[in-house]
């Protein structure tokens, strides 16, 4: 009787033996993929940046306070306006009784921040919510996108290259001036990895690299988030709606096709009810940058331009001018001030203006496409205030990309234009290939990247019309976003052609040549000393 | 010997009072040194949330209207021995709190200067007060009777009154038919018992301090329409200047200042009708640039400044004064140049909480304190002039909307018959980088030359070129080499049209025979007849 238990347990001990070392090397294996690998320093990298102090975020410009307040969330008012933007504030206050107010707003962040504050709630109980705990929420989130990524390029390759293009794309993407978003109740710290999974998912889709039904939840959750974030952005989920439903011709798979209408519908029906229920979000603030740093600013007359919005044109004297910088708080929030400027400044007549004066929206394009490539707004800070930093202090740990980026890349539309001439150059010939094959599988490399320029390209026009070049709201953030995916999806395509050229060569004939043409040479040499 | 113990005895006594004078002296310029300001504010607390939560601050613009430096400090803030080196000291107590800082009770104990205390009475820290006999009263409806103007119908929750009968010419509280003083003075002390941040009891506290600091000067009253932006309704400014001036009344315009396109038309426009408005009796004065637009940096107001008073004396626009509130007079004299160069100013009721800490202030020569006109209209005259109030002051009154408001608020100062002042006529004086501006009675001087303020009208041209055309280096040498690249280009466009011409002669010559002079001609003809010729 006492045998036989030994028995079996050597029996059971034996396979585990032998199953650990595999699952090991699996593991290890696992791990060691560049995209993987990408992930887990990305991973620490945004452990030392976001979550040690000191803590890296951004400042708070007051924008947000209707979303944190949906969330039950407070602003602490440690800090006057002022500072709040030169400064990161990590505490924020959780409303601890059942509140009555109006002024909460629910959009797509409301559960990622109640998610966080629970979280928070479940770790300390001292009614002070930790800005880290939603960064935290976030940056898995984030991970998750940077893997699909990740994939993308190196479609799960391990060749030493695909660890360079890996690289490439943590310089790029877990530059501190991206990944600081994180650390903020803003809207594009959500856009961030939205935009990610949007595209990635259909490139994955083309590739072939994952579920099929797990890429296009991925794309439709993703999408629904996006126009739900707030309303500038609704209107994108009627593109990605049609775009959703089109999808279904990838597949012949009945249940995929069914996802596919049913998901592109819901997305189209979402995002026309939410661009008539939220409420705008526009600001008096960015109506009057609209006007001030767009409309006014570029054109050859102001006072001729505000005659058109029917305001009074003495109003051209603050052509240029920031909201903070010009008038007084007090005038600004007058009733002389509403009834004869702000109540006459609409996104609507703006849009029109400028398709009325293509020169002016070219100008304004320029401009917004130099100050996207800055990422950060300059006037919104990064550290905390105990830090001793100055005010509106940046941080440069880890900002190579954004430096270059904002340094070196010619900001202007067209540089733009070229930038896309060439993208399109490069990748129409998979879609005309995917469309004479009748593969509609194919195409979806090509439709990615065109689904990330159309959302960058329109976000750019939405932020000329919402806040001409001050850019209040972050629309110019999700450009640089896109144009960053797309030339990071670019660059790997290129480096790995530059693989494929150089495997092609024949390297040791290349050096025996190169051997032989010396030895020619002294033979040569030789003959002509005989010679002489 | 004795003798010389007696004369060196002598002689010693005589020098012994000379040291003690040199000592005393040198105690008075360490006194001087460390009391730069007028008066020394010691209050409790800032009473938010309560109906003394103004207090702080309208204290605080009395003393900037009657143009006092002050040093103020909280009892928990107050360093020991700060009180002994003033001569004049306001305590304001706002709560019933007990205070919790002995040395300011140690120092209120030996302090021998003249004191006002405002508020709940705390008797152990100034034991004077428990002489005065307080009524205590609940939900009252008071009127403050200053000399010859009443303000009627303020309601205090909780009054406080000092059961005495007024001596004649003292401001008086009002409570039904009964009067009581306002304020009482024993020996060094005045106690005033009840006091909120509302302009009756201000006045009546200002007329208080004036009296207080020995100041005597002719009291007077001016007229502010402030907030005038490039942009406010400028056809109605003009409006209401013609009316004012329809009507003789002498009034200030506060022109907000706006650093940003001063070059344009707009702007231009503006300083053209604030030139109509000094024609029409009206004063020029400059607002202090909202303290949240101005960054932190001094340069940045100064530069600011400097540039729009430059460009509206340029424009025949000349600012005599400022309008500010005393938050101003907190900030250090260098951060505020160039406002700390006008003589004169208007100090606004400051609605914002003051901001805690120790701090001290500076002063305008002169200032008026801001009312409103609805205080004015609340003011009963017990003659058929108004008279005035009993420290300057400017009542504020915002532009008219429309003609109907603007004839309401005329028909309200002709019927009060208020005398107004022309603010041109006081003294004002300022040196603002190259301009000195002098005002007084006899009209204004710039430079030291006396300016006409007759208006006349200067065409602003509406071509004005908006969009700067970049500046490139190299410019000319860029120019130079696109005509000459243009020039060569062409010459080689019309060398290349001219061979292609040529060329086409050149090439179907090819084709041609080479045939003679004679031959060549009628070969045509001959070619027809043979073709002719075929049957």
């Amino acid at each position: 009787m006492k045998k036989e238990p030994d028995v079996n347990t050597l029996h059971l001990e034996e396979p585990l033996k032998q199953n650990t070392p595999k699952i090991r090397v699996g593991l290890l294996k696992y791990f060691t993929k560049p995209s993987t690998l990408g992930v887990l320093v990305l991973c620490g990298l945004l452990f030392v940046v976001l979550f040690l102090p000191p803590v890296i975020g951004m400042g708070d410009d007051g924008s947000t306070a209707a979303i944190i307040t949906g969330s039950d969330l407070y602003n602490l008012g440690e800090l006057t306006p002022k500072e709040a933007m030169a400064y990161f504030q990590k505490n924020w206050g959780i409303m601890e009784y059942y509140n009555d107010s109006d002024n909460g707003q629910i959009t797509s962040q409301t559960p990622f921040l109640n998610a966080a504050r629970n979280l928070d709630r479940a770790y300390t109980w001292d009614g002070l919510f930790d800005m880290r705990f939603y960064g935290a929420v976030i940056a898995i989130f984030y991970l998750i996108a940077m893997y699909f990524l990740f994939e993308t390029v190196t479609y799960g390759k391990r060749a030493r290259w695909s660890y360079v293009i890996v690289g490439l794309g943590v310089i790029i993407f877990g530059d501190t001036a991206y990944t600081a978003w994180i650390n903020s109740f803003y809207p594009q710290a959500l856009s961030f990895f939205l935009v990610m999974i949007l595209g990635t998912s259909l490139i994955l889709m083309g590739q072939k690299k994952l579920n099929d039904y797990l890429l296009i939840g991925c794309f439709f959750l993703s999408g629904l988030l996006l126009c739900l974030l707030n309303q500038q952005y609704a209107l994108l989920g009627l593109f990605l709606g049609i775009l959703g439903i089109s999808l279904k011709y990838v597949s012949a798979d009945k249940y995929y096709i069914r996802i596919c209408v049913v998901g592109g519908s819901l997305l189209m029906l979402c995002s026309l009810t939410a661009f008539f229920v939220m409420p705008n979000g526009l600001t008096n603030l960015s109506a009057y940058h609209s006007m001030t740093r767009g409309v006014l600013m570029t054109a050859e007359n102001p006072e001729q331009a505000l005659k058109e919005f029917s305001i009074n044109p003495q109003y051209a004297v603050l052509t240029g001018t920031s909201y903070y910088q010009a008038i007084a708080p007090e005038t600004m929030d007058s009733q002389e001030m509403e009834s004869a400027f702000f109540s006459k400044v609409n996104p609507t007549g703006v849009a029109i203006y400028y398709l009325a004066n293509p020169g002016q929206l070219y100008e304004m394009l320029n401009r917004s496409v130099d100050s996207s490539f800055n990422i950060r707004p300059a006037w919104l800070g990064n550290y905390e205030i105990t830090q001793g930093y100055a005010p509106g202090a940046q941080t440069s740990f880890f900002t190579l990309w954004s430096f270059l980026k904002a340094n070196y890349l010619p900001g202007n539309f067209g540089f733009i234009i070229i930038w896309m001439g060439v993208i399109i150059g490069v990748y129409v010939r998979f879609f005309r290939k995917g469309i004479i094959e009748k593969n509609e599988r194919n195409t979806l490399r090509f439709v990615g990247l065109m689904t990330w320029l159309f959302i960058g390209l329109w976000e750019l026009y939405v932020a000329i019309i919402t806040s001409g070049d001050a850019d209040t709201l972050g629309h110019l953030f999700i450009f640089s976003l896109t144009f960053d995916l797309i030339s990071f999806i670019i660059l790997g395509k290129f480096i790995h052609w530059i693989e494929k050229q150089l495997r092609k060569v024949d390297w040791e004939a290349r050096k025996q040549a190169f051997l032989n043409r010396n030895k020619n040479k002294q033979k040569q040499r030789e003959q002509r000393g005989y010679r002489l | 010997m004795k003798r010389r113990i007696m004369s060196f005895i002598i002689v010693f006594l005589i020098i012994l009072p000379m040291s003690l004078i040199a000592a005393t002296e040198v105690v008075n310029q360490e006194a001087i040194v460390n009391s730069p300001q007028d008066v020394l504010l010691i209050y409790d607390q800032l009473a938010v949330d309560t109906v003394y939560r103004n207090n702080l601050s309208e204290v605080e613009t009395l003393l900037s209207s009657l143009s006092q430096t002050a040093e103020i400090v909280s009892m928990d803030d107050y360093p020991g021995g700060r009180l002994l080196a003033y001569q004049k000291v306001i305590v304001l107590k706002n709560t019933q709190n007990t205070i919790n800082n002995p040395a300011l009770i140690a120092d209120c104990q030996n302090y021998s200067g003249a004191m006002i205390y405002i508020g709940f009475a705390a008797p152990e820290l100034v034991p004077g007060l428990a002489g005065f006999p307080v009524n205590r009263q609940l939900g009252r409806t008071v009127s403050v009777n200053l000399n010859g103007l009443a303000i009627n119908s303020i309601w205090i929750d909780e009054l406080q009154v000092i059961d005495a009968t007024p001596d004649s010419g003292e401001v008086t509280i009002g409570v039904g038919t009964a009067s009581y003083p306002f304020a009482k003075t024993s020996g060094q002390l005045t106690y005033v018992p009840t006091f909120i941040g509302q302009p009756g009891f201000t006045l009546g506290l200002g007329e208080l301090l004036q009296d207080w600091f020995g100041r005597i000067n002719s009291v007077h009253m001016t007229l502010l329409i402030p907030d005038i932006y490039p942009f406010s309704d400028l056809n109605m400014v003009i409006e209401t200047a013609d009316a004012f001036y329809a009507n003789g009344i002498p009034f200030t315009l506060g022109v907000a200042p706006l650093d940003d396109n001063i070059d344009y038309p707009a702007m231009a426009r503006f300083y053209q009708v604030l030139r109509y408005v000094q024609s029409r009796n009206g004063t020029i004065l400059i607002h202090r640039p909202s303290p949240a637009t101005v960054s932190d940096s001094s340069t940045v107001l100064s530069e600011k400044m400097y540039t729009v008073i430059a460009k509206m004396v340029e424009n025949g626009v000349y600012p005599l004064g400022l309008v500010t509130d005393e938050s101003l007079f907190f900030d250090a004299v260098d951060a505020v140049n160039p406002l700390n160069l006008f003589s004169s100013g208007i100090i606004m009721s400051d609605t914002s909480i003051a901001a805690p800490g120790p701090k001290a202030s500076w002063a305008l020569n002169s200032a008026s304190m801001a009312v409103t006109l609805e205080t004015v209209i609340n003011s009963s005259s017990q003659n058929r002039n108004f008279g005035n109030y009993p420290i300057n002051t400017t009542i504020v009154m915002a532009l008219p909307e429309n003609k109907d408001v603007l004839t309401a608020q005329l028909n309200t100062i002709n019927q009060k018959w208020l005398s107004l002042t022309n603010y041109r006529q006081l003294d004002n004086q300022w040196t603002i980088g190259q301009n000195t501006v002098i005002s007084g009675p006899a009209g204004i001087w710039v430079n030291g030359l006396p300016v006409s303020l007759t208006y006349d009208e200067e065409p602003i041209s509406d071509d004005y070129a908006y969009q700067k055309p970049p500046e490139y280096s190299l410019e000319k040498i860029f120019t130079a080499g696109n005509a000459f690249l243009l020039t060569v280009v062409g010459i080689i466009i019309v060398v290349f049209i001219i061979i292609v011409v040529f060329s086409r002669r050149v090439y179907l010559n090819k084709f041609r025979k080479v045939v003679d002079q004679e031959q060549d001609d009628q070969p045509v003809n001959q070619n027809d007849k043979k073709e002719g010729n075929t049957p």
